[in-house]
């Protein structure tokens, strides 16, 4: 049923008539909308009353959810910026802002540019992150160290420590927000609707306690723990012009095939460490990806859905100094607070990795787009509290001028990627760590079923990878 | 989402008659030449009964379930009014055994929580949830709510009235395990320079457009704090065992009921009513452990029986508190079991499978370890200099910090003895310790609190010897500035006491304390804040450190005055001295 639901709600239907819904909501010709509280009197007495709202900051006033047939006729009109009026304003008012056309501002480009930001991701998810990072899948599955690794890490109570950890965030975790300090409902109502914990709540607590818990691993196994540090939310910006010179364009409605593509992201979480994270394949493997040919995405654009800005700053920017004393990316961790599905929250990862890794390449190895001497390598992490996603990326070109040459090598966890991507439209599959956990789980005296150890045991080792 | 009736378009209700036009050929033509048609009104369901079930529920009275109703899509599982689920009501009829069964345990006789003969029936509950369900559910008055932390709070000396509420002994200095406590030289070296990398962050690293430079900063303090504490845990539990299945809470809330004082409530009471206080306390991070901390002082000894409390005559609302009625609560943090609801025993019945619904779960960690209070982001200790706003209020500063140190530790403490099934009639039978931290980025305060009692309602009090004790000391600097180049004096005695406090546990307490007398000896060096005796009132009373600046102030002054006077002529002096 839920999986029902949720294709209900993300199907165009269902879209459109959510959307008429609440157009009719928020009218901006009906007076009186359902947030806006009116004074009840007031007026002329035997007058038609002067409606006059309490707050004006509940008013909506935007009729850019009208559809255009449904504006003023003179709505464009009035919306239209008199900026020699404006400059004349700022001339006499001392602190006056005055509004400037954009191609006026100091940032302003002739050349737009497609941006891709935390809250815009790209729609086609991994199939398009892949060809506008010129990136190839590697080989199905995930290095085969880091299997390895996770086997050698592992420790007989790890599964119960991992099994306290969803148990405290499905069923010990207060959320605030659920506290009722208005006496809005009653006690009864209040424990049946308010007990099930939020996404935006567990996602967070489950990732941050398994940290903690490799991270405690780590102490305990070798020195190199005092290397690492875990910092939260920094942001990142990769600038690149991307050249696709084998997209065929004689279909297309664009004949021009390269463009100026910036990404602008914060990842949730994410750990760096003193030494870099070693290769994951080798010089014989780099080379051999000039032979392999980007996977074509044919009826879909590159910059599919992407929005794009004439006034922007193009520039990369790692998000750490030169100072700062563990330098190397080895994780990022991701909350996958929306519940995207795997497809589009691998395209995140991606994206994310490639950011990092990328701004890293251009401090270290100058602007200059280049075959790397030694790649850089790093992993990504994404969860909802449930399914956990994996993926590790090898950046081993910063020519992106073209389709040719060296490629970027991409892993992912699961064993039939190609053909769940290119050959299917069903989308993709990941492991989930446990099946269901909550109060309602009475079939189990644990409240808890169907846990998978295999999980934590990977997402421990990929934790670990570089610690021994 | 309407239910496939026809409906008003200007109101959205349904109709219970429509109009039902009849064809054209009955069409006539009046002599104001306006056309009409021929109309019947029909009904649109054939029976009230049928129809009511169609409808959709009222949306004052179930705003929740009508908003889920709304949402849903018309081919989706209709809710109807005979769809209701059972659970909800005060009984239900079990027919598994074939009898009636109540959701909750029945009231006979008078119950009033304001007196202690008259709540004589929280004995004969089975478990803390029927227990809340009496002590706060049937409570249904206003209450008065208290701000752990709340510098524009017009009650002075702040610290005196909360050892009131909270029935608290406050002691200057630390408790006995924690002073004597070792730190490896090592570790410490480790620990300095992890420090100074972090708190260097904020230059280093390039955190999330925000603009907002108080926000900002803010996020940038939590983030700092929450990786230093989380070093701690994960560095020190080789020493502290229990460290190794801690649980750590972020951003939680922790709340307290309590009842404390008789008087005047409302003109149509008697005028000794209990007095009701509410406190909501939000702590960024705290951490759970399945063990509980040692006791700081003897549970038994002397120092948890004396000491004089400050008194307050008032009912608070002298202070302009907020008086407010709503859902009482009491809770540590976490929920008090897990599974168990009431809709586990339905779905149950109806699949026939009662023998099989499993008991409710615990937390494995119900013991408070420590927490970490972040001030909140427009808090400044240069805002209590003489300004605009006020004169000099520099003496509140600890006095604040004090009082929050005690009243989130008397939250803390009591709640978790209350998830013990006590209250103020059972009282607690072993210490409840837990530890709080204060910062605000810069100065850190550190309380140890230790919960000897609940019984603190009007009639306990009289008959009851013990204290609570709050061990503090306030404003302890982690540094001096942060600087591009680097931090400049990080303190090394607040790291110290940081370590000392994460690593407080079994094994420290084993390796300190040897002896009870030691303790007791230490215990009693110690400065004891205590109202004087001559002059009760609270606004009154000189703490220490209004004492040490007013004493400071004097000498100044006496200072200036010499000089003054050194300055002086021979003449100016001698018409001074006939003035």
């Amino acid at each position: 049923m839920p999986n029902l639901q949720r294709f209900l709600s993300s199907s165009p239907l269902a879209a459109t008539s959510f959307c008429s819904g609440s157009i009719t909501s928020a009218s901006v010709f009906k007076v009186q909308s359902r947030g806006v509280r009116y004074k009840n009197s007031g007026g002329m007495i035997g007058g038609r009353r002067k409606r006059i709202p309490l707050n004006w900051r509940d008013l909506n006033f935007n009729p850019a959810r009208l559809p255009s047939a449904w504006k003023p006729p003179d709505w464009d009109k009035k919306q239209e910026i008199d900026y020699e009026r404006e400059k004349e304003l700022a001339k006499y008012t001392p602190g006056y802002k005055p509004a400037i056309p954009s191609h006026e501002k100091d940032d302003y480009h002739k050349e737009p540019v497609y941006f891709i930001n935390s809250s815009l991701p790209f729609s086609e998810g991994l199939k398009q992150a892949l060809f506008v990072t010129k990136s190839v899948i590697a080989d199905s599955g995930l290095p085969k160290q880091i299997h390895n690794l996770a086997e050698s890490v592992s420790y007989t109570e790890q599964d119960q420590r991992a099994i306290q950890v969803i148990r405290h965030a499905h069923l010990f975790d207060v959320d605030p927000r659920s506290l009722d300090k208005e006496n809005k409902v009653q006690r009864w109502k209040a424990d049946n609707y308010r007990i099930v914990a939020k996404p935006d709540r567990y996602c967070p607590l489950i990732m941050k306690e398994l940290i903690r818990l490799c991270e405690t691993r780590s102490f305990q196994l070798s020195e190199s723990f005092r290397n690492r540090i875990v910092i939260e939310g920094p942001r990142s910006i990769a600038c690149f012009r991307r050249d696709c010179s084998s997209l065929d364009t004689e279909f297309l409605p664009v004949q021009d095939t390269s463009w100026n593509i910036r990404f602008d992201l914060c990842a949730d979480m994410q750990i760096h460490s003193k030494d870099p994270l070693s290769a994951f394949a080798d010089s014989n493997a780099v080379l051999a990806t000039k032979d392999i040919s980007l996977a074509p995405i044919y009826p879909i654009m590159p910059i599919a859905d992407l929005k794009s800005t004439h006034n922007y700053d193009f520039f990369t920017n790692s998000g750490f100094s030169s100072k700062f004393s563990r330098p190397h990316l080895h994780t990022i961790a991701l909350f996958n607070t929306d519940q995207l599905p795997p497809n589009s929250i691998y395209g995140k990862m991606l994206t994310h990795l490639f950011t990092l890794l990328y701004s890293k390449a251009l401090e270290t190895y100058g602007d200059n787009p280049q075959d790397l001497s030694s790649p850089l390598s790093a992993q990504c992490v994404a969860s909802d509290g449930r399914v956990f996603q994996f993926m590790c990326m090898q950046l081993n070109t910063t020519k992106l001028n073209s389709d040719d040459g060296i490629k970027n090598m991409v892993w992912v966890d699961n064993e039939h990627v190609k053909e769940e991507l290119y050959q299917t439209d069903d989308g993709m599959t990941s492991a989930a760590m446990y099946e269901e956990c909550g109060h309602t789980t009475w079939k189990s005296p644990e409240y808890y079923t169907g846990y998978n150890p295999d999980v934590f045991k990977l997402f421990q080792g990929f934790w670990l990878n570089g610690v021994l | 989402m309407q239910l496939g009736l026809p409906s008003c378009a200007r109101c959205s209700k349904m109709l219970q008659f429509e109009k039902v036009f009849f064809p054209n050929s009955v069409r006539s033509f009046s002599t104001s030449k306006a056309a009409y048609v021929k109309s019947v009104w029909r009904k649109t369901w054939p029976t009230f009964k049928e129809r009511l079930a169609q409808q959709n529920l009222e949306e004052k009275r179930f705003p929740i379930p009508r908003k889920a109703q709304d949402k849903r899509l018309p081919w989706e599982y209709p809710k109807q009014a005979d769809q209701k689920a059972t659970f909800k009501h005060r009984r239900w009829y079990d027919v598994y055994y074939e009898r009636w069964v109540d959701t909750y345990p029945r009231v006979k006789g008078k119950y009033c929580i304001g007196y202690k003969d008259k709540r004589q029936l929280l004995f004969d509950m089975e478990t803390p949830n029927e227990l809340f369900y009496f002590l706060l559910d049937r409570y249904p008055r206003k209450k008065y709510i208290i701000n752990s932390f709340d510098e524009a709070s017009p009650i002075s000396n702040i610290s005196y009235y909360y050892q009131y509420l909270t029935h608290t002994k406050y002691v200057h200095g630390m408790p006995y395990q924690i002073q004597n406590a070792k730190v490896d030289e090592e570790y410490m070296n480790d620990l300095r320079s992890f420090v100074n990398e972090t708190l260097m962050m904020k230059y280093d690293v390039n955190f999330s457009e925000e603009t907002d430079p108080l926000k900002k900063e803010q996020s940038i303090k939590e983030k700092c704090f929450a990786t230093i504490m989380k070093y701690l845990a994960t560095t020190l539990s080789t020493e502290n065992n229990q460290l190794l299945d801690c649980e750590i809470d972020h951003n939680a809330e922790n709340s307290l009921f309590w009842l404390n004082g008789r008087g005047f409530l409302k003109w149509t009471q008697p005028d000794d009513m209990a007095v009701p206080y509410q406190c909501h306390d939000k702590p960024f991070l705290q951490i759970r452990t399945k063990e509980p901390l040692p006791e700081f002082s003897p549970w038994l000894g002397e120092f948890s029986t004396t000491s004089q409390i400050p008194s307050f005559y008032t009912t608070p609302h002298v202070f302009k508190l907020e008086h407010k009625q709503y859902r009482n609560m009491i809770s540590p943090g976490y929920k008090l079991f897990g599974g168990d609801v009431t809709q586990n025993y339905h779905s149950a019945m109806l699949e026939e499978e009662l023998d099989q619904l499993p008991p409710p779960v615990y937390d494995p960690c119900p013991h408070g370890h420590t927490q970490l209070f972040l001030l909140p982001k427009q808090y400044s200790r240069e805002w209590y200099r003489e300004n605009a706003e006020h004169s000099d209020i520099t003496g509140e500063i600890d006095e604040h910090l004090k009082g929050h140190g005690i009243m989130s530790g008397w939250v803390w403490t009591a709640a978790q003895a209350h998830y013990n099934f006590n209250w103020m009639d059972n009282d607690v039978t072993r210490p409840f310790c837990s530890q709080t931290i204060i910062t605000d980025g810069q100065w850190l305060s550190f309380y140890c609190y230790q919960l000897n009692t609940i019984a603190v309602d009007a009639d306990n009090l009289p008959n009851n010897d013990r204290r609570n004790i709050c061990y503090g000391r306030t404003s302890m600097k982690l540094f001096d500035e942060i600087t591009p180049e680097g931090v400049v004096g990080l303190n090394d005695n607040t790291l110290q006491l940081l370590v000392k406090f994460v690593a407080n546990g079994k094994e420290q307490y084993e390796s300190v304390v040897s002896t009870a007398e030691e303790v007791a000896k230490h215990d009693a060096s110690l400065l004891v804040q205590e109202s004087d005796p001559d002059v009760p009132e609270i606004e009154l009373q000189k703490p220490t450190q209004k004492v040490s600046r007013d004493d400071q102030r004097r000498r100044d002054e006496e200072e200036a005055k010499r000089i003054e006077e050194k300055s002086k002529t021979f003449r100016e002096r001698v018409m001074g001295y006939l003035k």
